[in-house]
């Protein structure tokens, strides 16, 4: 069986946040923008998409005077990235292995 | 940026984005930190009471405050429960901490051995530094494959 690709998560910047997000329980905005070298206005947009998605959730708390936003994956958006790489990696193995 | 039609090069964006994290994620103070925490906690009852309850107090409070700074200074939040390959590491600690502890506070308060608690800590100390070396480990080791 073909599994899908998923078109939220397909662009690269999103593919970038999820496999971030994946690996932990909760990553700062600034975090994720240092390690992927995006602006600031291009995450808020493919956070803000995934969100949409209903993939991704945004907490905001506050550390003295400094707001830090918090990013994580909701477990629809945990499913979707795990489904999303396997059927990456089915399209890497080849037409053999996506009709198992 | 690879081409967003390019499987492979997908996988290695994923992948590569992944271990950047591992990498940037070392923090080598951690588990000697969390160690020394763990096993002051449980030797703080070989002393008499109410030394005993407030050294544990402040280990219990310097535990949550190092977890705390490591992810004010990180910009992560990792539980130690968190699914995945470190939950073996996690369970078998929990489960070697609660017989070392729990069995000197038990000899400490049912028999009166004063000096269980303080052998059980120094016992903890690299058990507990170990254990948490080895978790963070392979949860970075995790990060490096799919």
């Amino acid at each position: 069986m073909i599994v899908p690709l998923d078109p939220i998560i397909h662009a690269p910047v999103r593919l970038q946040i999820c496999a971030i997000l994946s690996a932990t329980d909760e990553a700062e905005f600034a975090r994720i923008r240092a390690e992927i070298d995006v602006s600031e206005s291009v995450l808020s947009k493919h956070a803000r998409q995934l969100e949409e998605a209903g993939y991704l959730a945004i907490r905001k708390a506050v550390l003295g005077t400094r707001q830090r936003t918090w990013l994580s994956l909701t477990a629809a958006g945990r499913r979707a990235f795990a489904t999303h790489v396997k059927a990456l990696l089915a399209l890497v193995a080849g037409p053999a292995t996506r009709e198992e | 940026m690879p081409d967003p039609f390019d499987p492979a090069a997908a996988l290695d964006l994923t992948l590569r984005t992944r271990a950047n994290l591992a990498d940037h994620s070392v923090a080598r103070w951690y588990a000697p930190l969390y160690g020394l925490n763990c096993g002051i906690a449980i030797a703080a009852h070989s002393l008499a009471q109410p030394w005993a309850t407030t050294v544990t107090i402040v280990a219990v409070l310097a535990l949550v405050t190092q977890y705390r700074y490591w992810t004010d200074t990180s910009g992560l939040q990792v539980s130690a429960t968190r699914a995945g390959s470190t939950l073996p590491t996690t369970l078998v600690y929990l489960a070697v901490f609660f017989v070392i502890g729990g069995g000197a506070l038990a000899l400490r308060y049912d028999r009166d051995i004063i000096w269980a608690p303080l052998v059980a800590g120094v016992v903890l100390v690299p058990v507990a530094a170990y254990a948490s070396a080895r978790w963070d480990r392979i949860w970075r080791d995790e990060m490096r494959r799919l």
